[in-house]
């Protein structure tokens, strides 16, 4: 038997999982790393770490699965997206990796846009450039660093970094490379006119692959280390959300998912480029060759829960370590004790600013409602139907886009709750469904090593294979309208509050 | 010989009576409590006969602990709840339904209607207040316009503790805070009942008491059936009393122009005395319980205060309620110590108090609570400490409308009730409102008041000035003015942001 390996550089960790050849999920195993923040609003990590983390991970998972190293056949990447490594012309780290989350780069963003335009920049990356993009962050290094700078030779994404240590090759896919700001996502290519506007040399960028293709194999010295053969193919994988939606299936117009993790993505699949021209959803290209996704993010979703168990709900975190529960299951049963519409309490969850659709650094969460009436129950439900309102704001973009949505895929830690399926369901409006292999990116990325061995005869194929979807929920109907005319109201609240985050900050 | 008062003060929740000696000295009280009715949101009735029980059982307890003669009792005065639409009884004095009392806002539409066709300076120039459905008058409306079969058979309304008074002494009466307090239908100059807006409003002046009392006048005596009941001489004196924020705003020593006090227990009451000159339709107004026929009492109130905090306790603070329970450190405090070092505004954090609607000076039924500019760094504590400074807000708010009438307010204002009980809140209130704050050394409430006017009814004390006898401060809390110039900015957020919601809050009381 055939086994191929998905390898997921995340932001706390490196999570790695092991399939076979014919899709099934056959083990999985994860190894932390540090996240570092040496001011507020800044995210650094190690790529040493990672590298270290990828190697925890795949011994591990070969001691967990049983499966003999020797019958692996192909590797796939995928990471956190945005980030960048700056390594000079022997290959070496010349500073921490700046994140994806990290916030510094705001005035290089404007130094970008002013520079180039924002229409061509839409014309050409097809997203406004933000602070989490790798382009603003050479320019902060170019502005804060120059020592550094001077010395620049490749600049790399995280899983890309993994790739040069894993095969010796740079390379990197259209998916992650969508996300730099530098890419021509209509032409699925380097821009050199962005490039170049900005005095960048088009030789630290390596070249990019699609998907499913292979850029490279195995190091002799690091197959040996894990007992791997020589020969292993690498393929070039995608930037986390693009993969995650191959492990989710998101390859056929009109299936979108809806992941709930720290962060909230909408993720809706588009046959064509097609772009959102206020710039609130981004257009990156997908993991399935020619093809391109739509995705709006919001940055506070199950972060939000958490949020509110760590400050709020002290009580069932310790309950749930009493009970070796699950928190969220706790705090989930608890929003049932509530009503619809928590008796007219609303929450915004920007409690780290918001990207989709209001890009607002300054915004904040905001329980809007409360009466003396109001227990600790309703606040969760408030919390889960607010993350979900949020959720609904990128169905309206995507919606607005003519982009079809037919059927949703629930993923993430919150699409473990009963509950919170529920109230998605009745928010989006839309049928949803549960995936029964939930394993996020890696899954994605270990499909597409298969594809690119040749298994599979491309993603599609894979994905019809290996992806089952599970319980369907239709939305219910009084729930349904219950949210619609909430949602009305939840909408109108953040233009009402907008003006007053800015001037708290002051 | 010394000479022993009884004050008994008819509460929403509870009623209270207390004894004390001619100078103010506690002797014994008593207390009892009860539920108001709530049939819907918004609704808040009761029947009065709960309270008159209540009355009989508190003054016989507190007699009894007492263990002085009851030849040695001078007599007794009744203050009592904002009674809202009093209680319709006909003409046996038969109650004809439970009363609406002030916490009751059902007649919205009474309130719209007088808005839409009532022109502020008509029913403002004559009353000195405006409309709300906190008002008895929009109440007695409501019962005609919904209990036809009641109306008819109204003989008169009666507030809660006139009703008491007239079962203890067979008199009927009301005294001049009662009366005023009703809104509407009384002439605040002329302290009496107005007929012309009588007339507009369509409430029948018959249908309210004629004789209107200052509240330390002797009304009536207590009948023999009552006196065995309480182990009271029959033909002791029952004094008339009043509306309890001004009795207990007595009680906290306020006599003059200048002086105020908030009484922050659940919910707040901020109030003042002036000679009539300083009106606003944004406050309640009505003649004070001394000096009934000079002077004005004008208050604001929130419908929140201690509430914000028992609300967070009970619901995010369970750990802090066990450790109470094991260490005997209230609850409270230990939520305090923990926002401590938190500096002023929360870092960002601006709570609306409006968990129970509000009352002045916004008057808006449909306002609610607000938390904003949470972010994943501030803490419970953060939260807990911008509840307090919510209530802090409220009564500068309150504050603010009466200085816009040019009112002169002391530089300190005197604070009483539970809140005071935490000198971390206390601070608070003084760098929000820029008053320093002036704690009174003991917990006065109505009951004390009453007792004072029973002792002034009868007698046994010579004039209203002797109640600074009566009360003593501890030190005073100062305004810290590096927190009040923060507070400043927070405070003008605070104003606005309720500004910016209230159109969004309305749309959510209506689909709710």
């Amino acid at each position: 038997m055939e086994y191929f390996v998905g390898i997921d550089v995340g932001t706390t960790g490196c999570k790695v999982v092991l399939i076979d050849a014919n899709g099934e999920l056959r083990g999985k195993s994860v190894s932390e790393y540090p996240l570092y923040t040496p001011r507020p609003n800044w995210a650094e990590q190690n790529p040493e770490d990672w590298w270290q983390g990828t190697l925890q991970a795949l011994k591990k998972v070969f001691e967990v699965s049983g499966v003999n190293p020797k019958d692996v056949s192909g590797v796939g990447l995928t990471g956190q997206m945005h980030g960048s490594v700056f390594l000079d012309a022997e290959g070496r780290v010349l500073r921490p990796a700046i994140l994806w989350c990290d916030q510094r780069t705001a005035r290089e963003c404007q130094e970008i846009t002013e520079k180039i335009g924002l229409e061509r920049i839409m014309q050409i990356n097809c997203n406004p450039v933000l602070p989490g993009f790798t382009a603003p962050k050479i320019l902060w290094v170019k502005n804060n660093e120059p020592e550094v700078y001077a010395k620049i030779a490749k600049v790399l994404l995280p899983k890309d970094y993994v790739r040069f240590r894993l095969s010796g090759e740079f390379a990197t896919d259209v998916s992650d490379a969508s996300g730099t700001s530098l890419f021509d996502v209509p032409k699925r290519t380097w821009s050199q006119e962005l490039i170049q506007a900005l005095d960048f040399s088009p030789s630290w960028f390596p070249p990019s692959f699609e998907s499913p293709e292979v850029t490279g194999y195995i190091r002799k010295e690091v197959a040996s280390a894990l007992g791997m053969r020589d020969g292993v193919i690498v393929v070039a994988g995608g930037g986390d959300n693009a993969a995650g939606a191959i492990g989710t299936g998101i390859v056929k117009p009109g299936l979108v998912s809806a992941s709930l993790g720290t962060s909230g993505v909408v993720f809706a699949f588009s046959d064509e480029v097609r772009v959102d021209p206020k710039g609130r959803v981004h257009t990156f290209c997908h993991a399935v060759p020619g093809k391109w996704h739509v995705m709006g993010v919001m940055l506070s979703a199950g972060g939000s829960l958490r949020w509110f168990r760590d400050v709020l709900g002290l009580e069932e975190k310790n309950m749930a370590l009493l009970l070796e529960k699950d928190a969220y299951e706790l705090l989930s049963e608890e929003a049932e004790k509530s009503a619809p519409g928590a008796e007219g309490l609303l929450f915004l969850p920007y409690l780290t600013g918001e990207r989709t659709p209001h890009a607002d650094p300054f915004a904040r969460g905001v329980f809007f409602g409360i009466t003396l009436k109001h227990r600790k129950n309703d606040l969760v439900r408030a919390v889960m139907e607010g993350v979900a309102f949020g959720m609904r704001d990128s169905f309206e973009i995507i919606k607005e886009m003519g982009i079809p949505i037919e059927e949703v895929r629930a993923i993430g830690g919150g699409a473990r709750s009963r509950l919170w399926r529920k109230i998605q369901a009745a928010v989006y409006q839309v049928p949803l469904f549960g995936v029964k292999v939930d394993e996020g990116p890696a899954f994605g990325a270990a499909l597409l090593a298969a594809v690119g061995k040749g298994v599979f005869r491309n993603v599609e194929e894979a994905c019809a294979q290996a992806v089952t979807v599970t319980e369907k929920i239709l939305p219910d109907s009084d729930l349904m309208a219950q949210y619609e005319r909430l949602y009305r109201i939840w909408r109108d609240l953040y233009p009402a509050l907008s003006p007053f985050y800015r001037r708290i900050v002051e | 010989m010394c000479m022993y008062l009884l004050g008994t003060d008819i509460g929403t929740n509870g009623t209270k009576t207390v004894m004390v000696d001619e100078k103010g000295n506690f002797i014994a009280d008593a207390f009892v409590e009860y539920d108001v009715i709530t049939p819907k949101p918004s609704w808040a009735e009761q029947w009065p006969d709960v309270w008159l029980d209540a009355v009989v059982k508190t003054v016989a307890r507190c007699v009894e602990k007492a263990k002085v003669n009851p030849k040695d009792i001078a007599g007794l005065a009744i203050s009592g709840l904002y009674g809202g639409s009093g209680i319709p009884v006909d003409r046996d004095i038969k109650p004809l339904r439970p009363c609406l009392i002030w916490m009751d806002r059902r007649a919205r539409k009474e309130t719209q209607w007088v808005k839409d066709n009532v022109p502020l300076e008509k029913i403002f120039g004559i009353t000195g207040n405006y409309v709300d459905s906190y008002y008895g008058f929009t109440k007695m409306m409501w019962i005609r316009n919904n209990e036809p079969e009641v109306w008819e058979k109204i003989y008169q309304f009666v507030t809660p503790k006139d009703y008491v008074v007239y079962c203890l002494t067979g008199e009927l009466a009301t005294d001049y805070s009662s009366a005023g307090n009703i809104g509407g239908v009384f002439d605040i100059r002329r302290r009496t009942w107005s007929e012309e807006m009588c007339e507009i409003l369509g409430i029948p002046r018959r249908m309210l008491p004629e004789r209107i009392y200052k509240s330390s006048d002797i009304v009536g005596k207590l009948k023999k059936e009552f006196a065995e009941k309480m182990n009271l001489l029959s033909g002791m004196p029952i004094v008339a009393g009043g509306i309890d924020a001004p009795v207990a705003q007595l009680a906290a020593g306020v006599l003059g122009p200048g002086e105020h006090v908030a009484m922050a227990g659940t919910s707040m009451c901020w109030g003042t005395v002036h000679d009539g000159t300083y009106l606003t339709p944004f406050l309640v107004s009505f003649p004070y319980v001394v000096y009934d026929d000079t002077l004005i009492y004008t208050f604001g109130g929130s419908a929140t205060s201690g509430a914000l905090a028992r609300w967070f306790r009970d619901q995010f603070g369970r750990l802090e309620k066990e450790a109470e329970k094991d260490f005997g450190i209230s609850a409270y405090t230990l939520l305090e110590l923990q926002a401590r070092d938190i500096p002023p505004g929360s870092e960002g954090i601006i709570v609306l108090p409006y968990f129970m609607g509000e009352r002045s000076p916004i008057w808006d039924p449909d306002a609610r609570g607000t938390i904003l500019g949470l972010s994943l760094y501030h803490t419970r504590a953060h939260v807990y400490k911008a509840m307090l400074e919510a209530a802090a807000y409220a009564l500068r708010h309150n504050m603010e409308e009466a200085l816009k009438t040019g009112m002169k307010l002391n530089p300190e204002c005197w604070i009483v009730g539970g809140v005071a009980r935490s000198s971390f809140w206390v601070q608070i209130f003084a760098d929000v409102t820029g008053f320093d704050m002036k704690r009174l050394s003991k917990d006065v409430e109505a009951p004390f008041g009453d007792a004072f006017l029973a002792g002034l009814g009868t007698g046994v004390i010579d004039k209203p000035e002797r109640i600074k006898e009566w009360v003593s401060f501890r030190p005073v809390i100062k305004v810290d003015p590096e927190r009040k110039a923060i507070y400043d900015r927070y405070y003008e957020l605070f104003r606005e942001l309720y500004e910016s919601t209230k159109g969004v809050m309305k749309r959510l009381a209506d689909i709710v």
